[in-house]
C-alpha cells in the first residue's frame, strides 16, 4: 500500500535522554492514524520530527517516496504537511479572520506580493471565510485571536491547519480542554474533512479514539509497541498491559 | 461598505493624515513658506526627512518586530553617495584611479544612492539575519553601521573625514536654481517624502505586509504555514534600507554639506526614539515622531542646555507608561473614552503589550532546529 509517511530508525534525543527510539513505521495514505501512549510516551516529539521542528539524532524520513529528513518545517508545509500544536499555537494579537487569511495565503501565489493591496489578491476573502465558518468562528471573525476562549483558540489553529487544504494533517490533542460540546463539534469537523486526506492524531480521550481511527499506532518509551485497527489494539495483551489496562 | 463607513475609512486613512501633517509642519514651525527664506521652514524639512527615515526603519522595528541598531548607515550611504556625486572625487585605491568629474542630475544621484544602500543592505541581510535575531541582530547592525561610520570618518581623501563636504550644489531644474529657497525646497522634498511613504504605505498593506505581521506576532507558526520566514525577513531588511536611503540623498541637498555625523551610534539611535515616540505599530508613528523629537530639541534647547537630557526624560517616560507612543494614546482615547485611556496607560495588562517586551525571543522558539540547518 502506497505510505504517507515512512521512517527508518527514527531517533530523537535531548541530551542523552531519548525521546523517540529508532522508530520504524510506514504510515499507510489516507484515513485517522492516531497515535496514543501515556505521558512523555515520545508522540509530540514524533510529530516534532516528521513536521521538521526538530532535526533527528538519527534516522531517515520519506514523505510520499521523497526523502524530507533536511527539509526545513516550511518546505515540509509547502508539501502539505499542516499541523497543530498540543500547546495552542496562533497569532495571539492578529484578528480571527487574520490568522486564518495568512494561512490561506500561504499557499497562494501571490503570497509575497509587495504591490497588490490584500482584497485584490483573487478568491482570498472567500476561502477565509468558508474556513471560519467550517470551524464555527465566522461571528468571531474581527476579535483579537488572544481573547477568544481556550476552546475557540484550539477550534481556531484547526482553521489554521485546513485553510491550506492540506493532503497531510498532524494534530497534537486538537480536543484538550475543550467542553464536551466543542469536542462534539470538532471531532465532527475532523470526520468532515477526513475524506481524502491522512489524519495523524495524538489524542488522550480514548472513545473518540476508538471511534474514529482507521489504525492506532501505540508509543512506549519513545518506541512503537503496537499497530492495528481500534479492535486489534483493544484486544493487544501488551497493550492492556502497558497503557489501555487502567483506561477500558 | 456603507457610505458613512467610507466616508470614516478616508477620514481615518494614514495617507491623508500624513498629507495633512506635511501640509501644516511649516506653519506650525511658524514659518510662512510663501515668503521665501525663513529660519522654522528648515526645521520643517529635517522633521519630514526624518520622518521619512524612522518610517523605513520602523518597517523593520514595527512590523517585523526587529530592532536594528544601524540604520544611519543606509542614510549615511544615501547621502555620501549624493555629495561625492554631485561634488566629484579623484581617489587612489589599491595602485588604481577612481574619478568622477562634478555632476547635477538629482535623479541620478538617487539611483546611486539607492544602489549602493540597497546592495549594502542586501549583502548584511544575507549574512545578519538568517543567524541573529532579537538583542544580537540590534547589535550586529550597530557593529555594521560603525564600519560605514569609520569609513566616512577616516577615509579623508575621498570623504574629507571629519570635515566631511561642504557647498554641495542643490538640484536645478531646467538650469533653474528654484530650490535654493528654503521653502521651495521643502516643497520638493515634502513631495518626495509624501510619494515614497504612499509607496511605503502600499508595500505595509500588500500581502507581503502582512506575512511581515504574522512573522512579527509568531515565526515558529509563520513557518508552520509555509512561509519561508527568513527570505521574508532578508527582504524587508533590503527594503527598510530603501527609505533611509532616498532621506540621506533629501539630507545632503538640503543641508548643502555633509559629514560623518548622518551615520553616527546618535542617528541610529534617533530613529529608534522617533518610533516609540510617534508609536510604531503604526504607519503615522514615526512621522509624527519625528516631527515631536525636533520640536522638542528645538523648543527645549532654545530654554536650556541641557535639552538632550529632557528628551530623554519624555522618552523613558512614555516607554514606561505608554509605549505604544502618542498614536497608541490617540487610539485608546477612540476605544475607551478619555478616562479610561488614562487609566489604562497605569494599568499593568495594557504596559506589558509592547513592543520592548515583544523584542526579547520567545522561549519556544525551536533554535536548534532552524538554526543548525
Ligand atoms: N525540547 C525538549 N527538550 C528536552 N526534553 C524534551 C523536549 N521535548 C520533549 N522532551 C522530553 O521527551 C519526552 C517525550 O516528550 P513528548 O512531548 O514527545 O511526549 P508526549 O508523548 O507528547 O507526552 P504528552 O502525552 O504528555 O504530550 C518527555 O520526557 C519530555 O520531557
Ligand atoms: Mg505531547
Amino acid at each position: 500500500m502506497a505510505y504517507i509517511f515512512k521512517t527508518e530508525k527514527l531517533t530523537r534525543r535531548f541530551s542523552g535522554f531519548t525521546a523517540v527510539n529508532a522508530v520504524s513505521l510506514e504510515i499507510p495514505e489516507g484515513g485517522v492514524r492516531t497515535i496514543i501512549g501515556p505521558n512523555g510516551a515520545g508522540k509530540t516529539t514524533f510529530f516534532n520530527l516528521l513536521s521538521g521542528l526538530l532535526p533527528p539524532s538519527e534516522g531517515r524520513i520519506w514523505f510520499r517516496e521523497r526523502e524530507i529528513t533536511a527539509l526545513l518545517a516550511y518546505q515540509r508545509a509547502r508539501l502539505g504537511i499542516a499541523r497543530s500544536f498540543q500547546i495552542t499555537n496562533i497569532f495571539g494579537r492578529l484578528t480571527v479572520y487574520e490568522n486564518v487569511r495568512l494561512a490561506v495565503q500561504a499557499v497562494h501565489d501571490g503570497r509575497a506580493n509587495f504591490f497588490l493591496p490584500e482584497r485584490r489578491l483573487g478568491n482570498l476573502a472567500d476561502k477565509t471565510d468558508r474556513v471560519l465558518r467550517d470551524v464555527g468562528l465566522y461571528e468571531a471573525r474581527e476579535a483579537r485571536a488572544e481573547n477568544l476562549s481556550h476552546g475557540d483558540q484550539r477550534r481556531l489553529e484547526i482553521g489554521l491547519v485546513i485553510a491550506s487544504d492540506p493532503p497531510v494533517l498532524l494534530l497534537d490533542e486538537p480536543l484538550a480542554g475543550m467542553s464536551p460540546a466543542e469536542t462534539h463539534e470538532t471531532v465532527d469537523l475532523i470526520q468532515r474533512i477526513a475524506p481524502g486526506r491522512t489524519i495523524l492524531l495524538v489524542e488522550h480521550d480514548i472513545d473518540v479514539v476508538m471511534a474514529i481511527s482507521t489504525t492506532i499506532t501505540v508509543f512506549q518509551t519513545g518506541q512503537v509497541l503496537a499497530t492495528g485497527t481500534p479492535q486489534e489494539i483493544r484486544a493487544n495483551e501488551a497493550v492492556q498491559r502497558a497503557y489501555l489496562g487502567e483506561l477500558a | 461598505m456603507s457610505r458613512q463607513s467610507r466616508a470614516a475609512a478616508l477620514f481615518t486613512h494614514p495617507l491623508l493624515w500624513t498629507a495633512l501633517l506635511i501640509a501644516v509642519l511649516p506653519f506650525v514651525a511658524g514659518a510662512n513658506p510663501f515668503a521665501g527664506q525663513g529660519g522654522f521652514v528648515d526645521i520643517a524639512t529635517t522633521m519630514i526627512i526624518f520622518g521619512l527615515f524612522a518610517s523605513g526603519f520602523n518597517l523593520l522595528f514595527g512590523h517585523v518586530g526587529e530592532l536594528s541598531f544601524g540604520h544611519a548607515m543606509f542614510f549615511t550611504l544615501g547621502a555620501y553617495v549624493t555629495a561625492l556625486y554631485t561634488k566629484g572625487f579623484n581617489v587612489q585605491v589599491l595602485g588604481l584611479t577612481l574619478q568622477h568629474g562634478a555632476a547635477g542630475n538629482m535623479v541620478i544621484a538617487l539611483v546611486l544612492s539607492l544602489i549602493f544602500a540597497l546592495l549594502w543592505a542586501w549583502l548584511l541581510a544575507r549574512i545578519i539575519v538568517p543567524r541573529s535575531s532579537g538583542i544580537y541582530f540590534s547589535m550586529i547592525t550597530l557593529a555594521f553601521a560603525q564600519v560605514i561610520f569609520f569609513i566616512t570618518y577616516r577615509w579623508n581623501e575621498l570623504t574629507g573625514g571629519e570635515d566631511g563636504m561642504q557647498s554641495i550644489a542643490r538640484p536645478q531644474i531646467f538650469g533653474i536654481e528654484w530650490m535654493n529657497s528654503s521653502a521651495h525646497f521643502y516643497w520638493f522634498a515634502a513631495a518626495v517624502v509624501f510619494v515614497t511613504l504612499c509607496v511605503l504605505y502600499w508595500i505595509i498593506n500588500s500581502p507581503f505586509g502582512s506575512v511581515l505581521h504574522a512573522i512579527r506576532e509568531n515565526k515558529q507558526r509563520a513557518r508552520f504555514l509555509g512561509y519561508d520566514v527568513d527570505k521574508f525577513r532578508v527582504n524587508a531588511f533590503v527594503l527598510s534600507a530603501a527609505f533611509p536611503a532616498v532621506a540621506g540623498w533629501l539630507w545632503t541637498y538640503f543641508q548643502q554639506a555633509i559629514n560623518p555625523d548622518a551615520g553616527s551610534i546618535e542617528y541610529s539611535g534617533n530613529v529608534v526614539m522617533m518610533s516609540l515616540l510617534g508609536g510604531s505599530q503604526t504607519f503615522l508613528g514615526p512621522i509624527l515622531g519625528a516631527a515631536l523629537y525636533h520640536e522638542l530639541q528645538n523648543g527645549v534647547s532654545q530654554a536650556t542646555k541641557y535639552w538632550e537630557a529632557w528628551i530623554g526624560v519624555v522618552f523613558v517616560v512614555f516607554v514606561l507608561i505608554g509605549p505604544r507612543g502618542i498614536m497608541g494614546l490617540i487610539d485608546d482615547v477612540r476605544h475607551y473614552g478619555i478616562a479610561n485611556a488614562v487609566r489604562r496607560l497605569f494599568s499593568r495588562r495594557a504596559r506589558v503589550q509592547t513592543d520592548l517586551v515583544e523584542e526579547l525571543p520567545p522561549l519556544d522558539e525551536p533554535v536548534a532546529s532552524e538554526v543548525s540547518r
